[in-house]
């Protein structure tokens, strides 16, 4: 097993750039992990990773290093649990501090390369830019276009007076 | 969205994100733009909300079905946006009955009406007040008080259906105790519910073929389970009769997991039941049993029973019909000889064991929970004034007990038997006693359900005497009762002495009996009726009944009514006991002037 974890793997990003990595590692990614499993010679083929750049593979990559040893994670993502942590630990939160395209192309690269956990950073950094602002302050951060007609926006706004208090 | 960096997310992604907003933030980004509006309209999105912002539901909603459903024949941002709006109401109400005594009964049954919808909200409110909060103690105090009054209502209707002879489950029927003494966490009947199904299903997960054993082979795996875990029998023999013992999510919650046999055997049906086992607790004198009988169709031990033999009566002393267990001694069967040898070396007529080793009723288990919280009560009481111990009088309180066997002997039992007229009316007081000094808030409970059942009695008229000066006690505004100005105190005082020494709030001790308390209330001279002066020996004390005497609460929770020279000034903050009590009339506990604040301005406008 421990031999197994000190092989190194070649993964290929989609802009042709080779990267060499510990396999503990690199199978943090599930997409990473399914495909050593079937080429059966790890170390000798190279992993294209074809979705994401250098530069976001680097990031995801350094992501991946410091929680290699994480535990695997709890099957008990219930939806309907009550817990409703949008904390994040402080490391994560360092990572993060990115701008707005790299955070974004992390979640991508996250969801294509199937690493849940970095996913779940992803998203929750994102709800917290969100989070105790209006709607107008939203929409600047995010460059977002107001696209409502007037009458949608009147009905919006009547049919979440509710929110207002809080 | 355009230029914006979600449009190069697909709607998985963003509804990912979606996935980590509260309630006000996901509206906020409905609100952007067409798209985010769309995401966030999802029903998944709003049951999520619903889910994690309350966890108590009025039965009408019908929450676990619905949850069973798929989302999206739900209207949950519709239900959401109910319960939304039953919380902001019913906080008004809130906020409303905090600022004066006036009507504050009315409100706090307006609240409590509201049921399980109202719990989270009160909950919150007595759980995550910021200890700044001006009216800290009142804020606690009351939603403590209307969570009280939710869960009493709740009880006394599970125990008016058990007198109606409609469904309800053996733990609900002893459950309801519980929700007399509830004060923490889990232990709500929907939280028992949940947790006798979780313990079912361990039972069943640790053996594949579970449902293939016999009923017999089940009944000790049940038993060896629940043993294995702790969550029936008592270790410790000495404290047989504590009080936690009577309390079945007590026993299921908080450790040591103790119980007496009846709750024991009760959390071993309920769970058997749940596992296909008909178990129900025995009649059996001193102890409980689980009997446990075969279905029609076969035996115990797994025997198909063939057509030759055509549907027959359970044959009680049959083994393989009808067997024992004592859950709460050992894992495995008590044979039926054993039982009938210790029986009739009980002394009990041979005529008398097939009704001692049969299933008793769920009325039957709730009069002997009621008894038996009156035994511990007592003991518990005996034990404080023997000043033998005082570290398990804490939880459960005591008071609240006491107050759950009394309503149980005042509604359950055959209404036609004279003897259940005679305790009806043995208790009466002593429930009327309990609900003035501790329970004012149960007015309601009293009016519909007490009166009616004296209602051609003698004790009716007395009664609704009583309930209608409560009520109208509640709609007046308090008389003011002014401080004495200095050219109005008597020519008998101590020159420059003031007329009231001690301010409503202040904490004193007795000087006399040592007990702590506090002010509120007080008359410029003892305003007793004249027979408790006499009693009191008024007149002896030095300054006789022309001094002001107050109205205490005192740290046992007892209101007194005490003359001014035997009270003592202490500056330092109460204990937890009255701390928890001083929310009935005080806003909060003010450091620098080291007394509480009032929230009885309207009664004594100047202290």
């Amino acid at each position: 097993m421990s031999a197994e974890a000190e092989q190194q793997v070649k993964l290929v990003s989609s802009d042709n750039v080779e990267i060499v990595t510990e396999r503990k590692i690199a199978e943090r990614s599930m997409l990473i992990k399914n495909m050593i499993e079937d080429l059966g010679s790890p170390g000798e083929e190279p992993i294209p990773i074809m979705n994401v750049s250098e530069a976001v593979l680097r990031k995801v990559l350094e992501w991946c290093t410091h929680h290699k040893n994480d535990p695997a994670p709890t099957q008990d993502d219930d939806a309907d649990s009550r817990k409703k942590t949008t904390d994040i630990e402080d490391w994560d939160q360092k990572f993060m501090q990115v701008d707005q395209e790299m955070l974004f192309e992390i979640i991508l690269a996250a969801n294509y390369m199937d690493i849940k956990a970095l996913l779940d950073v992803g998203c929750k950094t994102v709800a917290n830019m969100i989070k105790g602002k209006s709607p107008e302050e939203i929409r600047k951060t995010f460059n977002i276009q107001n696209d409502f007609t007037p009458e949608e926006e009147d009905q919006i706004r009547r049919e979440n007076e509710w929110a207002e208090d809080r | 969205m355009d230029d914006s960096p979600f449009a190069t997310l697909p709607d998985e992604l963003l509804e990912a994100i979606v996935f980590h907003l509260p309630p006000a933030a996901t509206i906020a980004f409905s609100a952007t733009c067409k798209r985010s509006n769309k995401i966030t309209y999802e029903p998944l999105v709003w049951r999520r909300h619903c889910v994690q912002e309350w966890r108590y539901w009025e039965s009408r909603h019908e929450l676990k079905e619905k949850l069973r459903l798929p989302p999206v024949q739900t209207k949950w941002r519709h239900l959401f946006n109910e319960r939304r709006r039953i919380d902001k109401e019913a906080l008004e109400l809130f906020d409303a009955l905090l600022l004066v005594q006036q009507a504050r009964v009315d409100r706090m049954e307006k609240v409590a009406a509201v049921g399980y919808d109202a719990k989270d909200l009160m909950l919150r409110q007595r759980d995550e007040t910021r200890d700044e909060a001006e009216d800290l103690l009142a804020r606690r105090y009351h939603a403590n008080a209307i969570l009280g009054q939710i869960h009493r209502t709740t009880a006394l209707d599970k125990w008016g259906r058990l007198q109606r002879r409609q469904m309800v489950r053996l733990e609900e029927v002893l459950g309801a105790y519980d929700l007399f003494v509830l004060s923490g966490g889990r232990g709500d009947l929907s939280d028992i519910d949940r947790e006798l199904d979780r313990l079912a299903e361990c039972i069943r997960a640790r053996d594949p073929d579970f449902d293939g054993l016999s009923i017999r082979k089940k009944a000790v795996q049940i038993a060896k389970y629940l043993r294995s875990e702790n969550l029936v029998g008592n270790h410790s023999e000495e404290d047989y009769h504590a009080l936690r013992n009577n309390f079945i999510s007590i026993a299921l919650f908080e450790a040591p997991h103790t119980s007496l046999p009846l709750q024991s055997v009760a959390i071993y049906c309920a769970v058997a039941r749940r596992l296909g086992v008909n178990a129900k607790p025995s009649n059996y004198p001193h102890h409980v049993h689980a009997v446990i009988e075969a279905p029609p169709d076969t035996s115990l031990d797994g025997h198909v029973r063939g057509p030759t033999h055509p549907p027959r009566d359970i044959q009680p002393e049959d083994a393989t019909d009808v067997m024992h267990m004592d859950p709460w001694r050992s894992n495995t069967e008590v044979p039926r000889d054993h039982l009938t040898t210790r029986l009739s070396q009980m002394g009990a007529p041979v005529a008398q064991h097939a009704h001692h080793l049969g299933a008793t009723t769920n009325l039957e288990v709730a009069l002997r929970t009621g008894r038996n919280i009156m035994n511990s009560v007592q003991e518990s009481r005996d034990r404080q004034r023997g000043g033998t111990t005082t570290r398990r009088s804490d939880s459960p309180d005591v008071e609240s007990a006491w107050y759950a066997m009394l309503w149980s002997m005042l509604v359950l039992g055959d209404a036609t038997q004279p003897s259940t007229l005679h305790r009806r009316r043995q208790v009466l007081p002593y429930l009327i006693e309990h609900y003035q000094a501790h329970f004012p808030e149960d007015l309601g409970l009293i009016e519909t359900l007490v009166a009616p059942m004296f209602e051609n009695e003698r004790e009716h008229h007395v009664l609704m005497h009583l309930i209608t000066t409560a009520r109208a006690g509640d709609a007046n505004a308090r008389a003011p009762s002014y401080r004495p100005k200095r050219e109005e105190l008597r020519k008998w005082m101590i020159p420059g002495e003031p007329g009231v020494s001690f301010k409503i709030g202040s904490h004193f001790r007795h000087k006399r009996y040592g007990y702590q308390g506090v002010i509120v209330g007080w008359d410029t001279k003892c305003g007793a009726e004249a027979r408790w002066m006499e009693q009191m020996r008024v007149d002896e004390l030095p300054r006789g009944r022309e001094q002001p005497f107050y109205n205490v609460v005192a740290d046992d929770k007892s209101i007194r009514y005490v003359a001014e020279e035997n009270i003592t000034a202490v500056r330092e903050k109460p204990g937890e006991g009255l701390m928890g009590l001083a929310g009935r009339y005080f806003k909060r506990w003010d450091e620098g002037e080291g007394r509480f604040v009032s929230n009885m301005r309207d009664e004594y406008p100047d202290d």
